[in-house]
């Protein structure tokens, strides 16, 4: 037997630890919920969901953000699809009840086929905790997980000098995929594969640098990828950035499903993971520049053709889960990452059983 | 304070000088459904204030209630009282109070909408002897919000001030224990007050129903009067 820090395959594949993730793991996390650039006016939401729990982020119509859970109070119909504005009321379509933005009930129609039931205080939207990071809203639908500065643990340093608020939105990609969603948690930490499978795309601005894993305290690990001359050349630094920021790419992932790519020119790239079943995830890739008008069409192609790259291995992962004969193999250093999350997978999992 | 401020549904900042006391009363009242942050802020320092005031509204959105609460206390003799303890003590709790109340005041006049709770002491109306820095303050503070409440009481802001007596906090710390079972023994009421008292009293403050309450201060005592806590030596 090989000593292995790996999960498992039946993590990949069993209901039963899905439904832990789902209704363990995802609640008891800060998850990325959304871009304060979509939530700008009073009215703007934008709805998503976590784990099990449907999410509605909003902007009320003096201006507060909230977060609710996404359903209606009645009969649990989920209220609001998508994102956009909603004026300021919410209509859940099932039975035309109506909220405000700022999640009061309304009105009611047909009332008084409720006799003296009914009571407006206790039939609002119910809040979730959220807080932000730079641009990022993050919500904990538990309530108990740590203070969101303290969970994001080096990132708000690493990324200070990225000028995230200041990003403009180039690119968006929204993608689903047929496999588990920890097979691409465990691909975008993985910083083995690169030279193989990203030989043409990512490859070439590391060729010859050597790689650095930050593992972090818990729920933030980071990839120090330094980039050649060449890179340099494509991508020179942001002013004001600090000394190591201005040559090294990062990834900083945190726990569970969020990768963020931050650059030396301050432009970051965030991919969020959705499961959507045990064996489906949602990808949602967001590129952020300081430099929108020189953003060319290759931009959008460079990000699908590497996202295509590590999609064609991924197949070939989860099929293989499924093979009798597979047991994980060794970690390579460059696969700490990867080791760690699966370290952290058990640890969430423990604290959900500890907690009931 | 943050307890009955998240209770009601509103995100909550705090913010202290001490960033580790700032986590520390977030993470108290944090739980499903709350949105509590904290901050570190000097409010003595201007551009500290529009720093925390600018992130709250880029992220979370107008402050709609204002709970100026910063405060320090210092017991000496009046003989003894340097005029940078005096400077110290006005400008943590005066200047604190004004910029504050400034930066939040703007928004609040533009939305036609604000409520500013701001913190003075029984001692700003009976005295305490030494603490007359202290005291003067905290009666700068109270004169501060009758007037600003009478200058914006048409524009849908109102003003108040909290003005507690003796309270179970760790400000106590600072006097001997004989002297608070001297206080003690000087409440009617029979105990200090609960903190818990001073957050459901500032939530009814920020609460809609209190619109035509402005200008008040409000000061639970249990009753207290200085009465043989009045002699108290150091």
């Amino acid at each position: 037997m090989i000593e292995t820090p790996f999960l498992p395959s039946t993590a990949y594949t069993s209901p039963d630890f899905y439904e832990a993730e789902m209704s363990g793991v995802f609640p008891s996390s800060w998850i990325l919920a959304a871009d304060l650039a979509e939530l700008a006016e009073p009215g703007d939401f934008v709805a998503t969901t976590i784990g099990y729990e449907p999410v509605l982020i909003v902007r009320d119509s003096e201006g507060s953000l909230h977060a609710f859970a996404n359903i209606c109070p009645h009969r649990g119909t989920v209220v609001a699809d998508g994102s956009g504005n909603c004026g300021d009321e919410f209509t859940c379509p099932y039975h035309g009840w109506t909220f405000s933005s700022g999640g009061a009930l309304r009105s009611i129609p047909n009332r008084r086929g409720f006799g003296d039931q009914i009571s407006n205080e206790q039939l609002g939207l119910r809040p979730l905790r959220f807080d932000i990071w730079e641009r990022f809203v993050f919500v904990n639908i538990g309530g108990s997980a740590p203070p969101l500065t303290s969970y994001l643990d080096a990132a708000p340093n690493l990324l200070a000098q990225h000028g995230i608020k200041e990003l403009a939105p180039t690119l968006r990609i929204d993608d689903t995929i047929d496999v588990n969603w920890k097979v691409f948690v465990d691909n975008a930490l993985d910083d083995y594969h690169i030279p193989v499978v990203h030989a043409e795309t990512l490859q070439p601005f590391h060729e010859g640098m050597e790689f650095r894993e930050d593992l972090g305290d818990r729920f933030v690990n980071v990839l120090c990828a330094p980039i050649n001359d060449f890179g340099q050349s494509l991508y020179p630094p942001r002013e004001g950035m600090g000394e190591e920021q201005s040559r090294v790419a990062y990834a900083v992932d945190v726990f569970p499903n969020l990768t963020i790519l931050a650059f030396p020119d301050g432009g970051i790239t965030t991919i969020r993971l959705t499961p959507l079943a045990i064996d489906r995830t949602g990808v949602e890739l967001r590129s952020y520049s300081h430099r929108p008008d020189q953003i060319g069409p290759d931009e959008a192609k460079f990000s699908s053709d590497f996202l295509e790259e590590d999609y064609r291995v991924m197949r070939r992962v989860q099929k293989g889960l499924r093979s009798r004969h597979f047991r994980p193999g060794p970690v390579h250093y460059r696969e700490a990452r990867t080791a760690a999350f699966h370290r952290n997978m058990l640890s969430a999992l423990e604290d959900q059983m500890d907690s009931g | 304070m943050v307890e009955a401020l998240a209770a009601q549904g509103a995100a909550v900042v705090v913010t202290d000088l001490d960033d580790a006391a700032a986590k520390a009363a977030a993470k108290s009242a944090t739980g499903p459904g709350r949105t509590v942050r904290s901050d570190r802020l000097d409010v003595t320092d201007q551009a500290d204030v529009d720093r925390v005031f600018t992130d709250v509204e880029d992220t979370l959105g107008p402050v709609s209630v204002l709970v100026a609460m910063a405060g320090i206390g210092q017991v000496i003799r009046f003989e003894e009282l340097t005029y940078e303890h005096w400077r110290r003590m006005i400008s943590v709790h005066l200047d604190g109070t004004f910029l504050c109340s400034r930066r939040a005041l703007g928004p609040m006049l533009e939305r036609r909408k604000g409520r500013i709770i701001v913190t003075s002491s029984i001692v700003a109306t009976t005295g305490v002897a030494y603490e007359v820095h202290y005291a003067a303050a905290k009666a700068g503070i109270e004169g501060m919000v009758k007037a600003l409440a009478r200058e914006v009481a048409a524009r849908g802001v109102t003003v108040n001030a909290i003005a507690p007596g003796y309270f179970d906090t760790e400000l106590n710390d600072l006097a001997p224990p004989e002297i608070m079972e001297t206080i003690a023994a000087n409440i009617p009421v029979g105990r200090l007050g609960r903190p818990a008292e001073i957050g459901a009293l500032a939530a009814y403050l920020a609460s809609d129903e209190a619109a035509y309450l402005t200008g008040e201060v409000i000061s639970p005592h249990g009753c207290f009067s200085y009465g043989s806590a009045d002699q108290m030596p150091i």
